[in-house]
């Protein structure tokens, strides 16, 4: 999604829009009337419509096999990352592209007022029943592999417990490589095929899963396009 | 049966044919009930309870005598009321033999907002509560627990959301219906709420499965305080830390107290996941959040008679 396409979307708002041609003045109008959506985990959609505007600005994001991310239901992405100031923000940028939709990072420490910000852009806490709740309400989730800020080609520590969620709903899981550099323009992100959870959810089988969904961030990693 | 919850249930009940009620509470009906029995009790009287129980020999019991601090009650007596009653309650339903389910009130202040705890939980999230209502909450849950493993008789618990409804005492209601709403600092977390229509709903539907365990009832959506404020064109004022012992001071004077759960609603936000109900129950409400929140302010304010134009 362009600059231009968001801020079209944040003025033309459909539910509360009026009749005739939208106008910015028009959303402002709608949120000083509190006439906007904040969704149960916080998240707004028009906040984060002006977010993806600024990034636009900043990323340029090429996106390969954007095809299989489902352009509805819940799906669970599992993402690698450097430092990860820039990963969550590029991701989405990219998926906005290509399905329209913001995928929820999980990773958000709980810290007043500054949670509250990053809630209404789409962050969630690294718990895993935030994570059930919104593969239950069919949105996308979106979990960073633990950091590897020296060594950008290999995928890092993905906890079991962070996968439980998808397991015990019959989620798919789809390993997402990013290239590029926090400081650079361009960025890169492949997603690979849809790795399937396992049908019963044992211990065992969940840290199985969490390692094949790994390896299949790697293998991107491994053969980048 | 005395209020505005109790009221609604027993309408639904009174409308069945095929069914005999009978309530219990310190006030009266406010409706008019053709079919069902009203009897006056006093929470601490706890042998006519048990008696008016045993004579009467019900099916199923709904036990909405829990009370929310600054609804109907103060927050000094709602705790042991909502204990006592519940208590009292249950030792009667122990001795019914053809008793088939208890239906039981509760509210999503049970799960509390600690640092770290999920936004939007479900029925499996662990219990913590962080409020006085909350504590309270989980003790009636307790009794009721320790109820259902005794007997073998199934009790459902339903964990509501803040009920706003045109008649009923509401304190989240009567508050952000003030001309200037303190609110969490912005932006302020989100909460839902459910209305009083719909809770008839979720009680018959408990009631006619019999279901066993806590099921989350909330409105679909959520709003945040300032979003609540401003829909009714009141002036939302970001209050932080210290700021809220004034803001309360001066709300209740204004007689809009605002409890404890109140103040944790406004800051740190209340949400449930109610998939598990929806599933179970095979109810939702009717009501969105923001519909509440609509309905609310479009409540005519009181304007008193003068006693000569009355008549």
């Amino acid at each position: 999604m362009s600059a231009e396409d968001a801020a079209a979307r944040i003025a033309a708002k459909p539910e509360h829009g009026e009749a005739g041609a939208p106008t910015i003045f028009d959303a402002v109008r709608r949120r000083l009337n509190g006439e906007f959506d904040v969704d149960p985990w916080g998240f707004d959609h028009e906040l984060a419509d002006m977010a993806v505007a600024a990034t636009a600005l900043r990323w340029s994001v090429d996106v390969l096999g954007g095809a299989r991310i489902p352009q509805e239901g819940p799906a669970l992405l599992v993402v690698n990352r450097r430092i990860g100031i820039s990963e969550p923000a590029v991701v989405n940028q990219g998926i906005r592209r290509v399905t329209g939709r913001t995928a929820r990072v999980v990773g958000m420490p709980d810290i007043p007022i500054a949670s509250s910000w990053l809630r209404r852009v789409g962050a969630v806490m690294s718990d895993p029943a935030e994570i059930a709740g919104l593969l239950r309400a069919g949105e996308l989730v979106m979990v960073p592999l633990g950091w590897q800020p020296l060594h950008g080609s290999i995928a890092g520590e993905l906890r079991s417990a962070a996968v439980q969620p998808a397991i015990e709903a019959g989620t798919p899981v789809l390993p997402v490589a990013t290239f590029g550099s926090e400081l650079g323009r361009s960025w890169r992100i492949m997603i690979g095929e849809p790795v399937l959870p396992p049908k019963r959810a044992s211990k065992t089988g969940a840290v199985e899963f969490a390692e094949a969904v790994r390896a299949g961030v790697q293998t991107l990693l491994d053969n980048p396009r | 049966m005395g209020g505005h919850l109790g009221t609604g249930v027993a309408l639904e009940l009174d409308s069945r044919p095929d069914v005999e009620v009978m309530g219990i509470d310190l006030d009266p009906p406010r409706r008019f009930l053709r079919n069902a029995k009203f009897h006056r009790v006093q929470p601490e009287d706890r042998r006519s309870t048990q008696r008016l129980l045993r004579e009467f020999e019900p099916d199923a019991i709904i036990h909405l005598g829990v009370y929310e601090p600054h609804a109907r009650s103060n927050p000094h007596a709602s705790h042991d009321r909502s204990v006592f009653v519940t208590e009292a309650v249950l030792e009667a339903a122990s001795k019914l033999p053809d008793l088939s389910c208890i239906v039981v009130r509760s509210g999503l202040e049970v799960y509390g907002r600690h640092r770290g705890s999920a936004m939007c939980p479900d029925e499996s999230s662990e219990i913590r509560p962080t409020t006085r209502y909350g504590r309270t909450l989980a003790k009636v849950e307790e009794l009721c627990r320790d109820f259902e493993r005794r007997s073998d008789v199934p009790v459902s618990l339903i964990r509501f959301a803040p009920i706003v409804g045109p008649h009923i005492p509401s304190p989240i209601g009567r508050y952000l219906r003030l001309p200037v709403v303190p609110v969490g600092m912005l932006p302020d977390q989100p909460f839902s709420l459910l209305h009083s229509d719909d809770v008839p709903r979720f009680v018959l539907a408990a009631m006619d499965l019999c279901a066993s365990g806590p099921f989350n009832a909330v409105a679909e959506g959520a709003i945040t305080g300032s979003q609540a404020a401003r829909m009714g064109g009141k002036l939302p004022v970001p209050t932080l830390g210290p700021g809220w012992i004034l803001a309360r001071a001066i709300t209740g004077l204004l007689g809009s107290p605002l409890p404890e759960h109140g103040l944790e609603l406004l800051t740190r936000g209340r949400t449930a996941d109610s998939t598990h109900t929806t599933a179970t129950l095979g109810v939702t409400a009717e009501y969105t959040t923001s519909e509440v929140i609509k309905d609310l302010h479009e409540w005519a304010p009181v304007s008193y008679l003068e006693p000569n134009r009355a008549a």
